[in-house]
């Protein structure tokens, strides 16, 4: 859905997402928070559902030139590139797909179960779908290298469950009360 | 117990003897940002220097700005023995969190050369 977003700058697309979403969408919290949004930034289209994948569904059938796409999707309430952005690894390359399969993974899985789990880390291997969870970010991280020694074999991304990131230096974005 | 000093602005400066779990061990002088829960924050050049196993993705804020890198595991002599931490990689001055003086005891006077001290907590 996002592949057409991705191959213009990720950053920047999101950057404007995040502009439309302040400056038009902001409403859509009264009744929304939480539901899934995707907003096409060429032109402000946008859908709203609470089941993932049925706004981008709408949209895909609203806008089917994927040249023309520019689409973002995210939930009301947590502005864009929290669940989407960029890595570079090693080498200087930008791993997008690596985080878009953790994310999912993420929803599916462990968003569910966010009132349970909340402020602890998890740590998941999109190769195999393994995982850990632990109060100590290291402790989930050390198991995980234990059984998936091999470098090359996997993929490891962390979270810290119910937070908008795993660690943050000088405050937590405004929209998120811990 | 671990020693350092505070400046004349406040800040807590601490020497930390780091690793990537076996020897030589590298001392890094860092900074004890009590606003932010992570353990060690490093920039990318000591992270090459040590050799530090990465773990993969990682997700941090910014001023409330998002961003992601990749994190690592090193080896810290604390106040409780050797002690294995996340590095989060940053652009800045090594850092020290929360979540390393986690379980410890922190004094500081805070003057232009004032001893620091962080203990363990019996």
């Amino acid at each position: 859905m996002v592949a057409n977003a991705e191959r213009r700058a990720g950053a920047e697309i999101y950057g404007w997402a995040r502009a439309i979403y302040d400056a038009e969408l902001r409403h859509l919290e009264a009744e929304h928070t939480g539901e899934f949004l995707v907003l096409d930034v060429n032109t402000g289209e946008y859908e709203v559902d609470a089941e993932r994948g049925q706004a981008a569904l709408r949209m895909l059938a609203r806008f089917p030139d994927e040249d023309a796409q520019a689409f973002c999707a995210f939930r009301v309430g947590a502005p864009p590139s929290y669940r989407r952005g960029l890595v570079k690894g090693a080498d200087g390359s930008e791993d997008t797909d690596g985080w878009q399969q953790a994310d999912a993974i993420y929803e599916a899985q462990f968003r569910p179960r966010e009132p349970e789990l909340k402020g602890k880390f998890l740590v998941l291997d999109v190769n195999t779908g393994d995982y850990e969870i632990d109060e100590r970010h290291v402790q989930a991280a050390l198991r995980m290298l234990e059984r998936h020694p091999v470098e090359s074999e996997r993929a490891f991304y962390s979270y810290r469950i119910g937070y908008p990131a795993t660690y943050h230096f000088g405050g937590w974005p405004a929209w998120f009360k811990e | 117990m671990i020693t350092g000093r505070s400046d004349a602005d406040g800040r807590i400066t601490i020497n930390i003897q780091v690793s990537d779990g076996s020897p030589p061990r590298l001392e890094i002088a860092a900074v004890i940002a009590t606003d932010s829960i992570v353990e060690l924050a490093l920039p990318h050049r000591l992270i090459t220097q040590l050799g530090l196993t990465p773990i993969g993705g990682d997700s941090f804020a910014v001023s409330g700005e998002p961003q992601r890198a990749p994190s690592y595991i090193a080896y810290v002599e604390w106040v409780g023995g050797l002690t294995p931490v996340i590095v989060v990689e940053t652009p800045g001055e090594p850092l020290i969190g929360r979540g390393l003086l986690r379980g410890s005891f922190l004094r500081a006077d805070f003057m232009d050369g004032g001893e620091v001290a962080v203990y363990g907590i019996e």
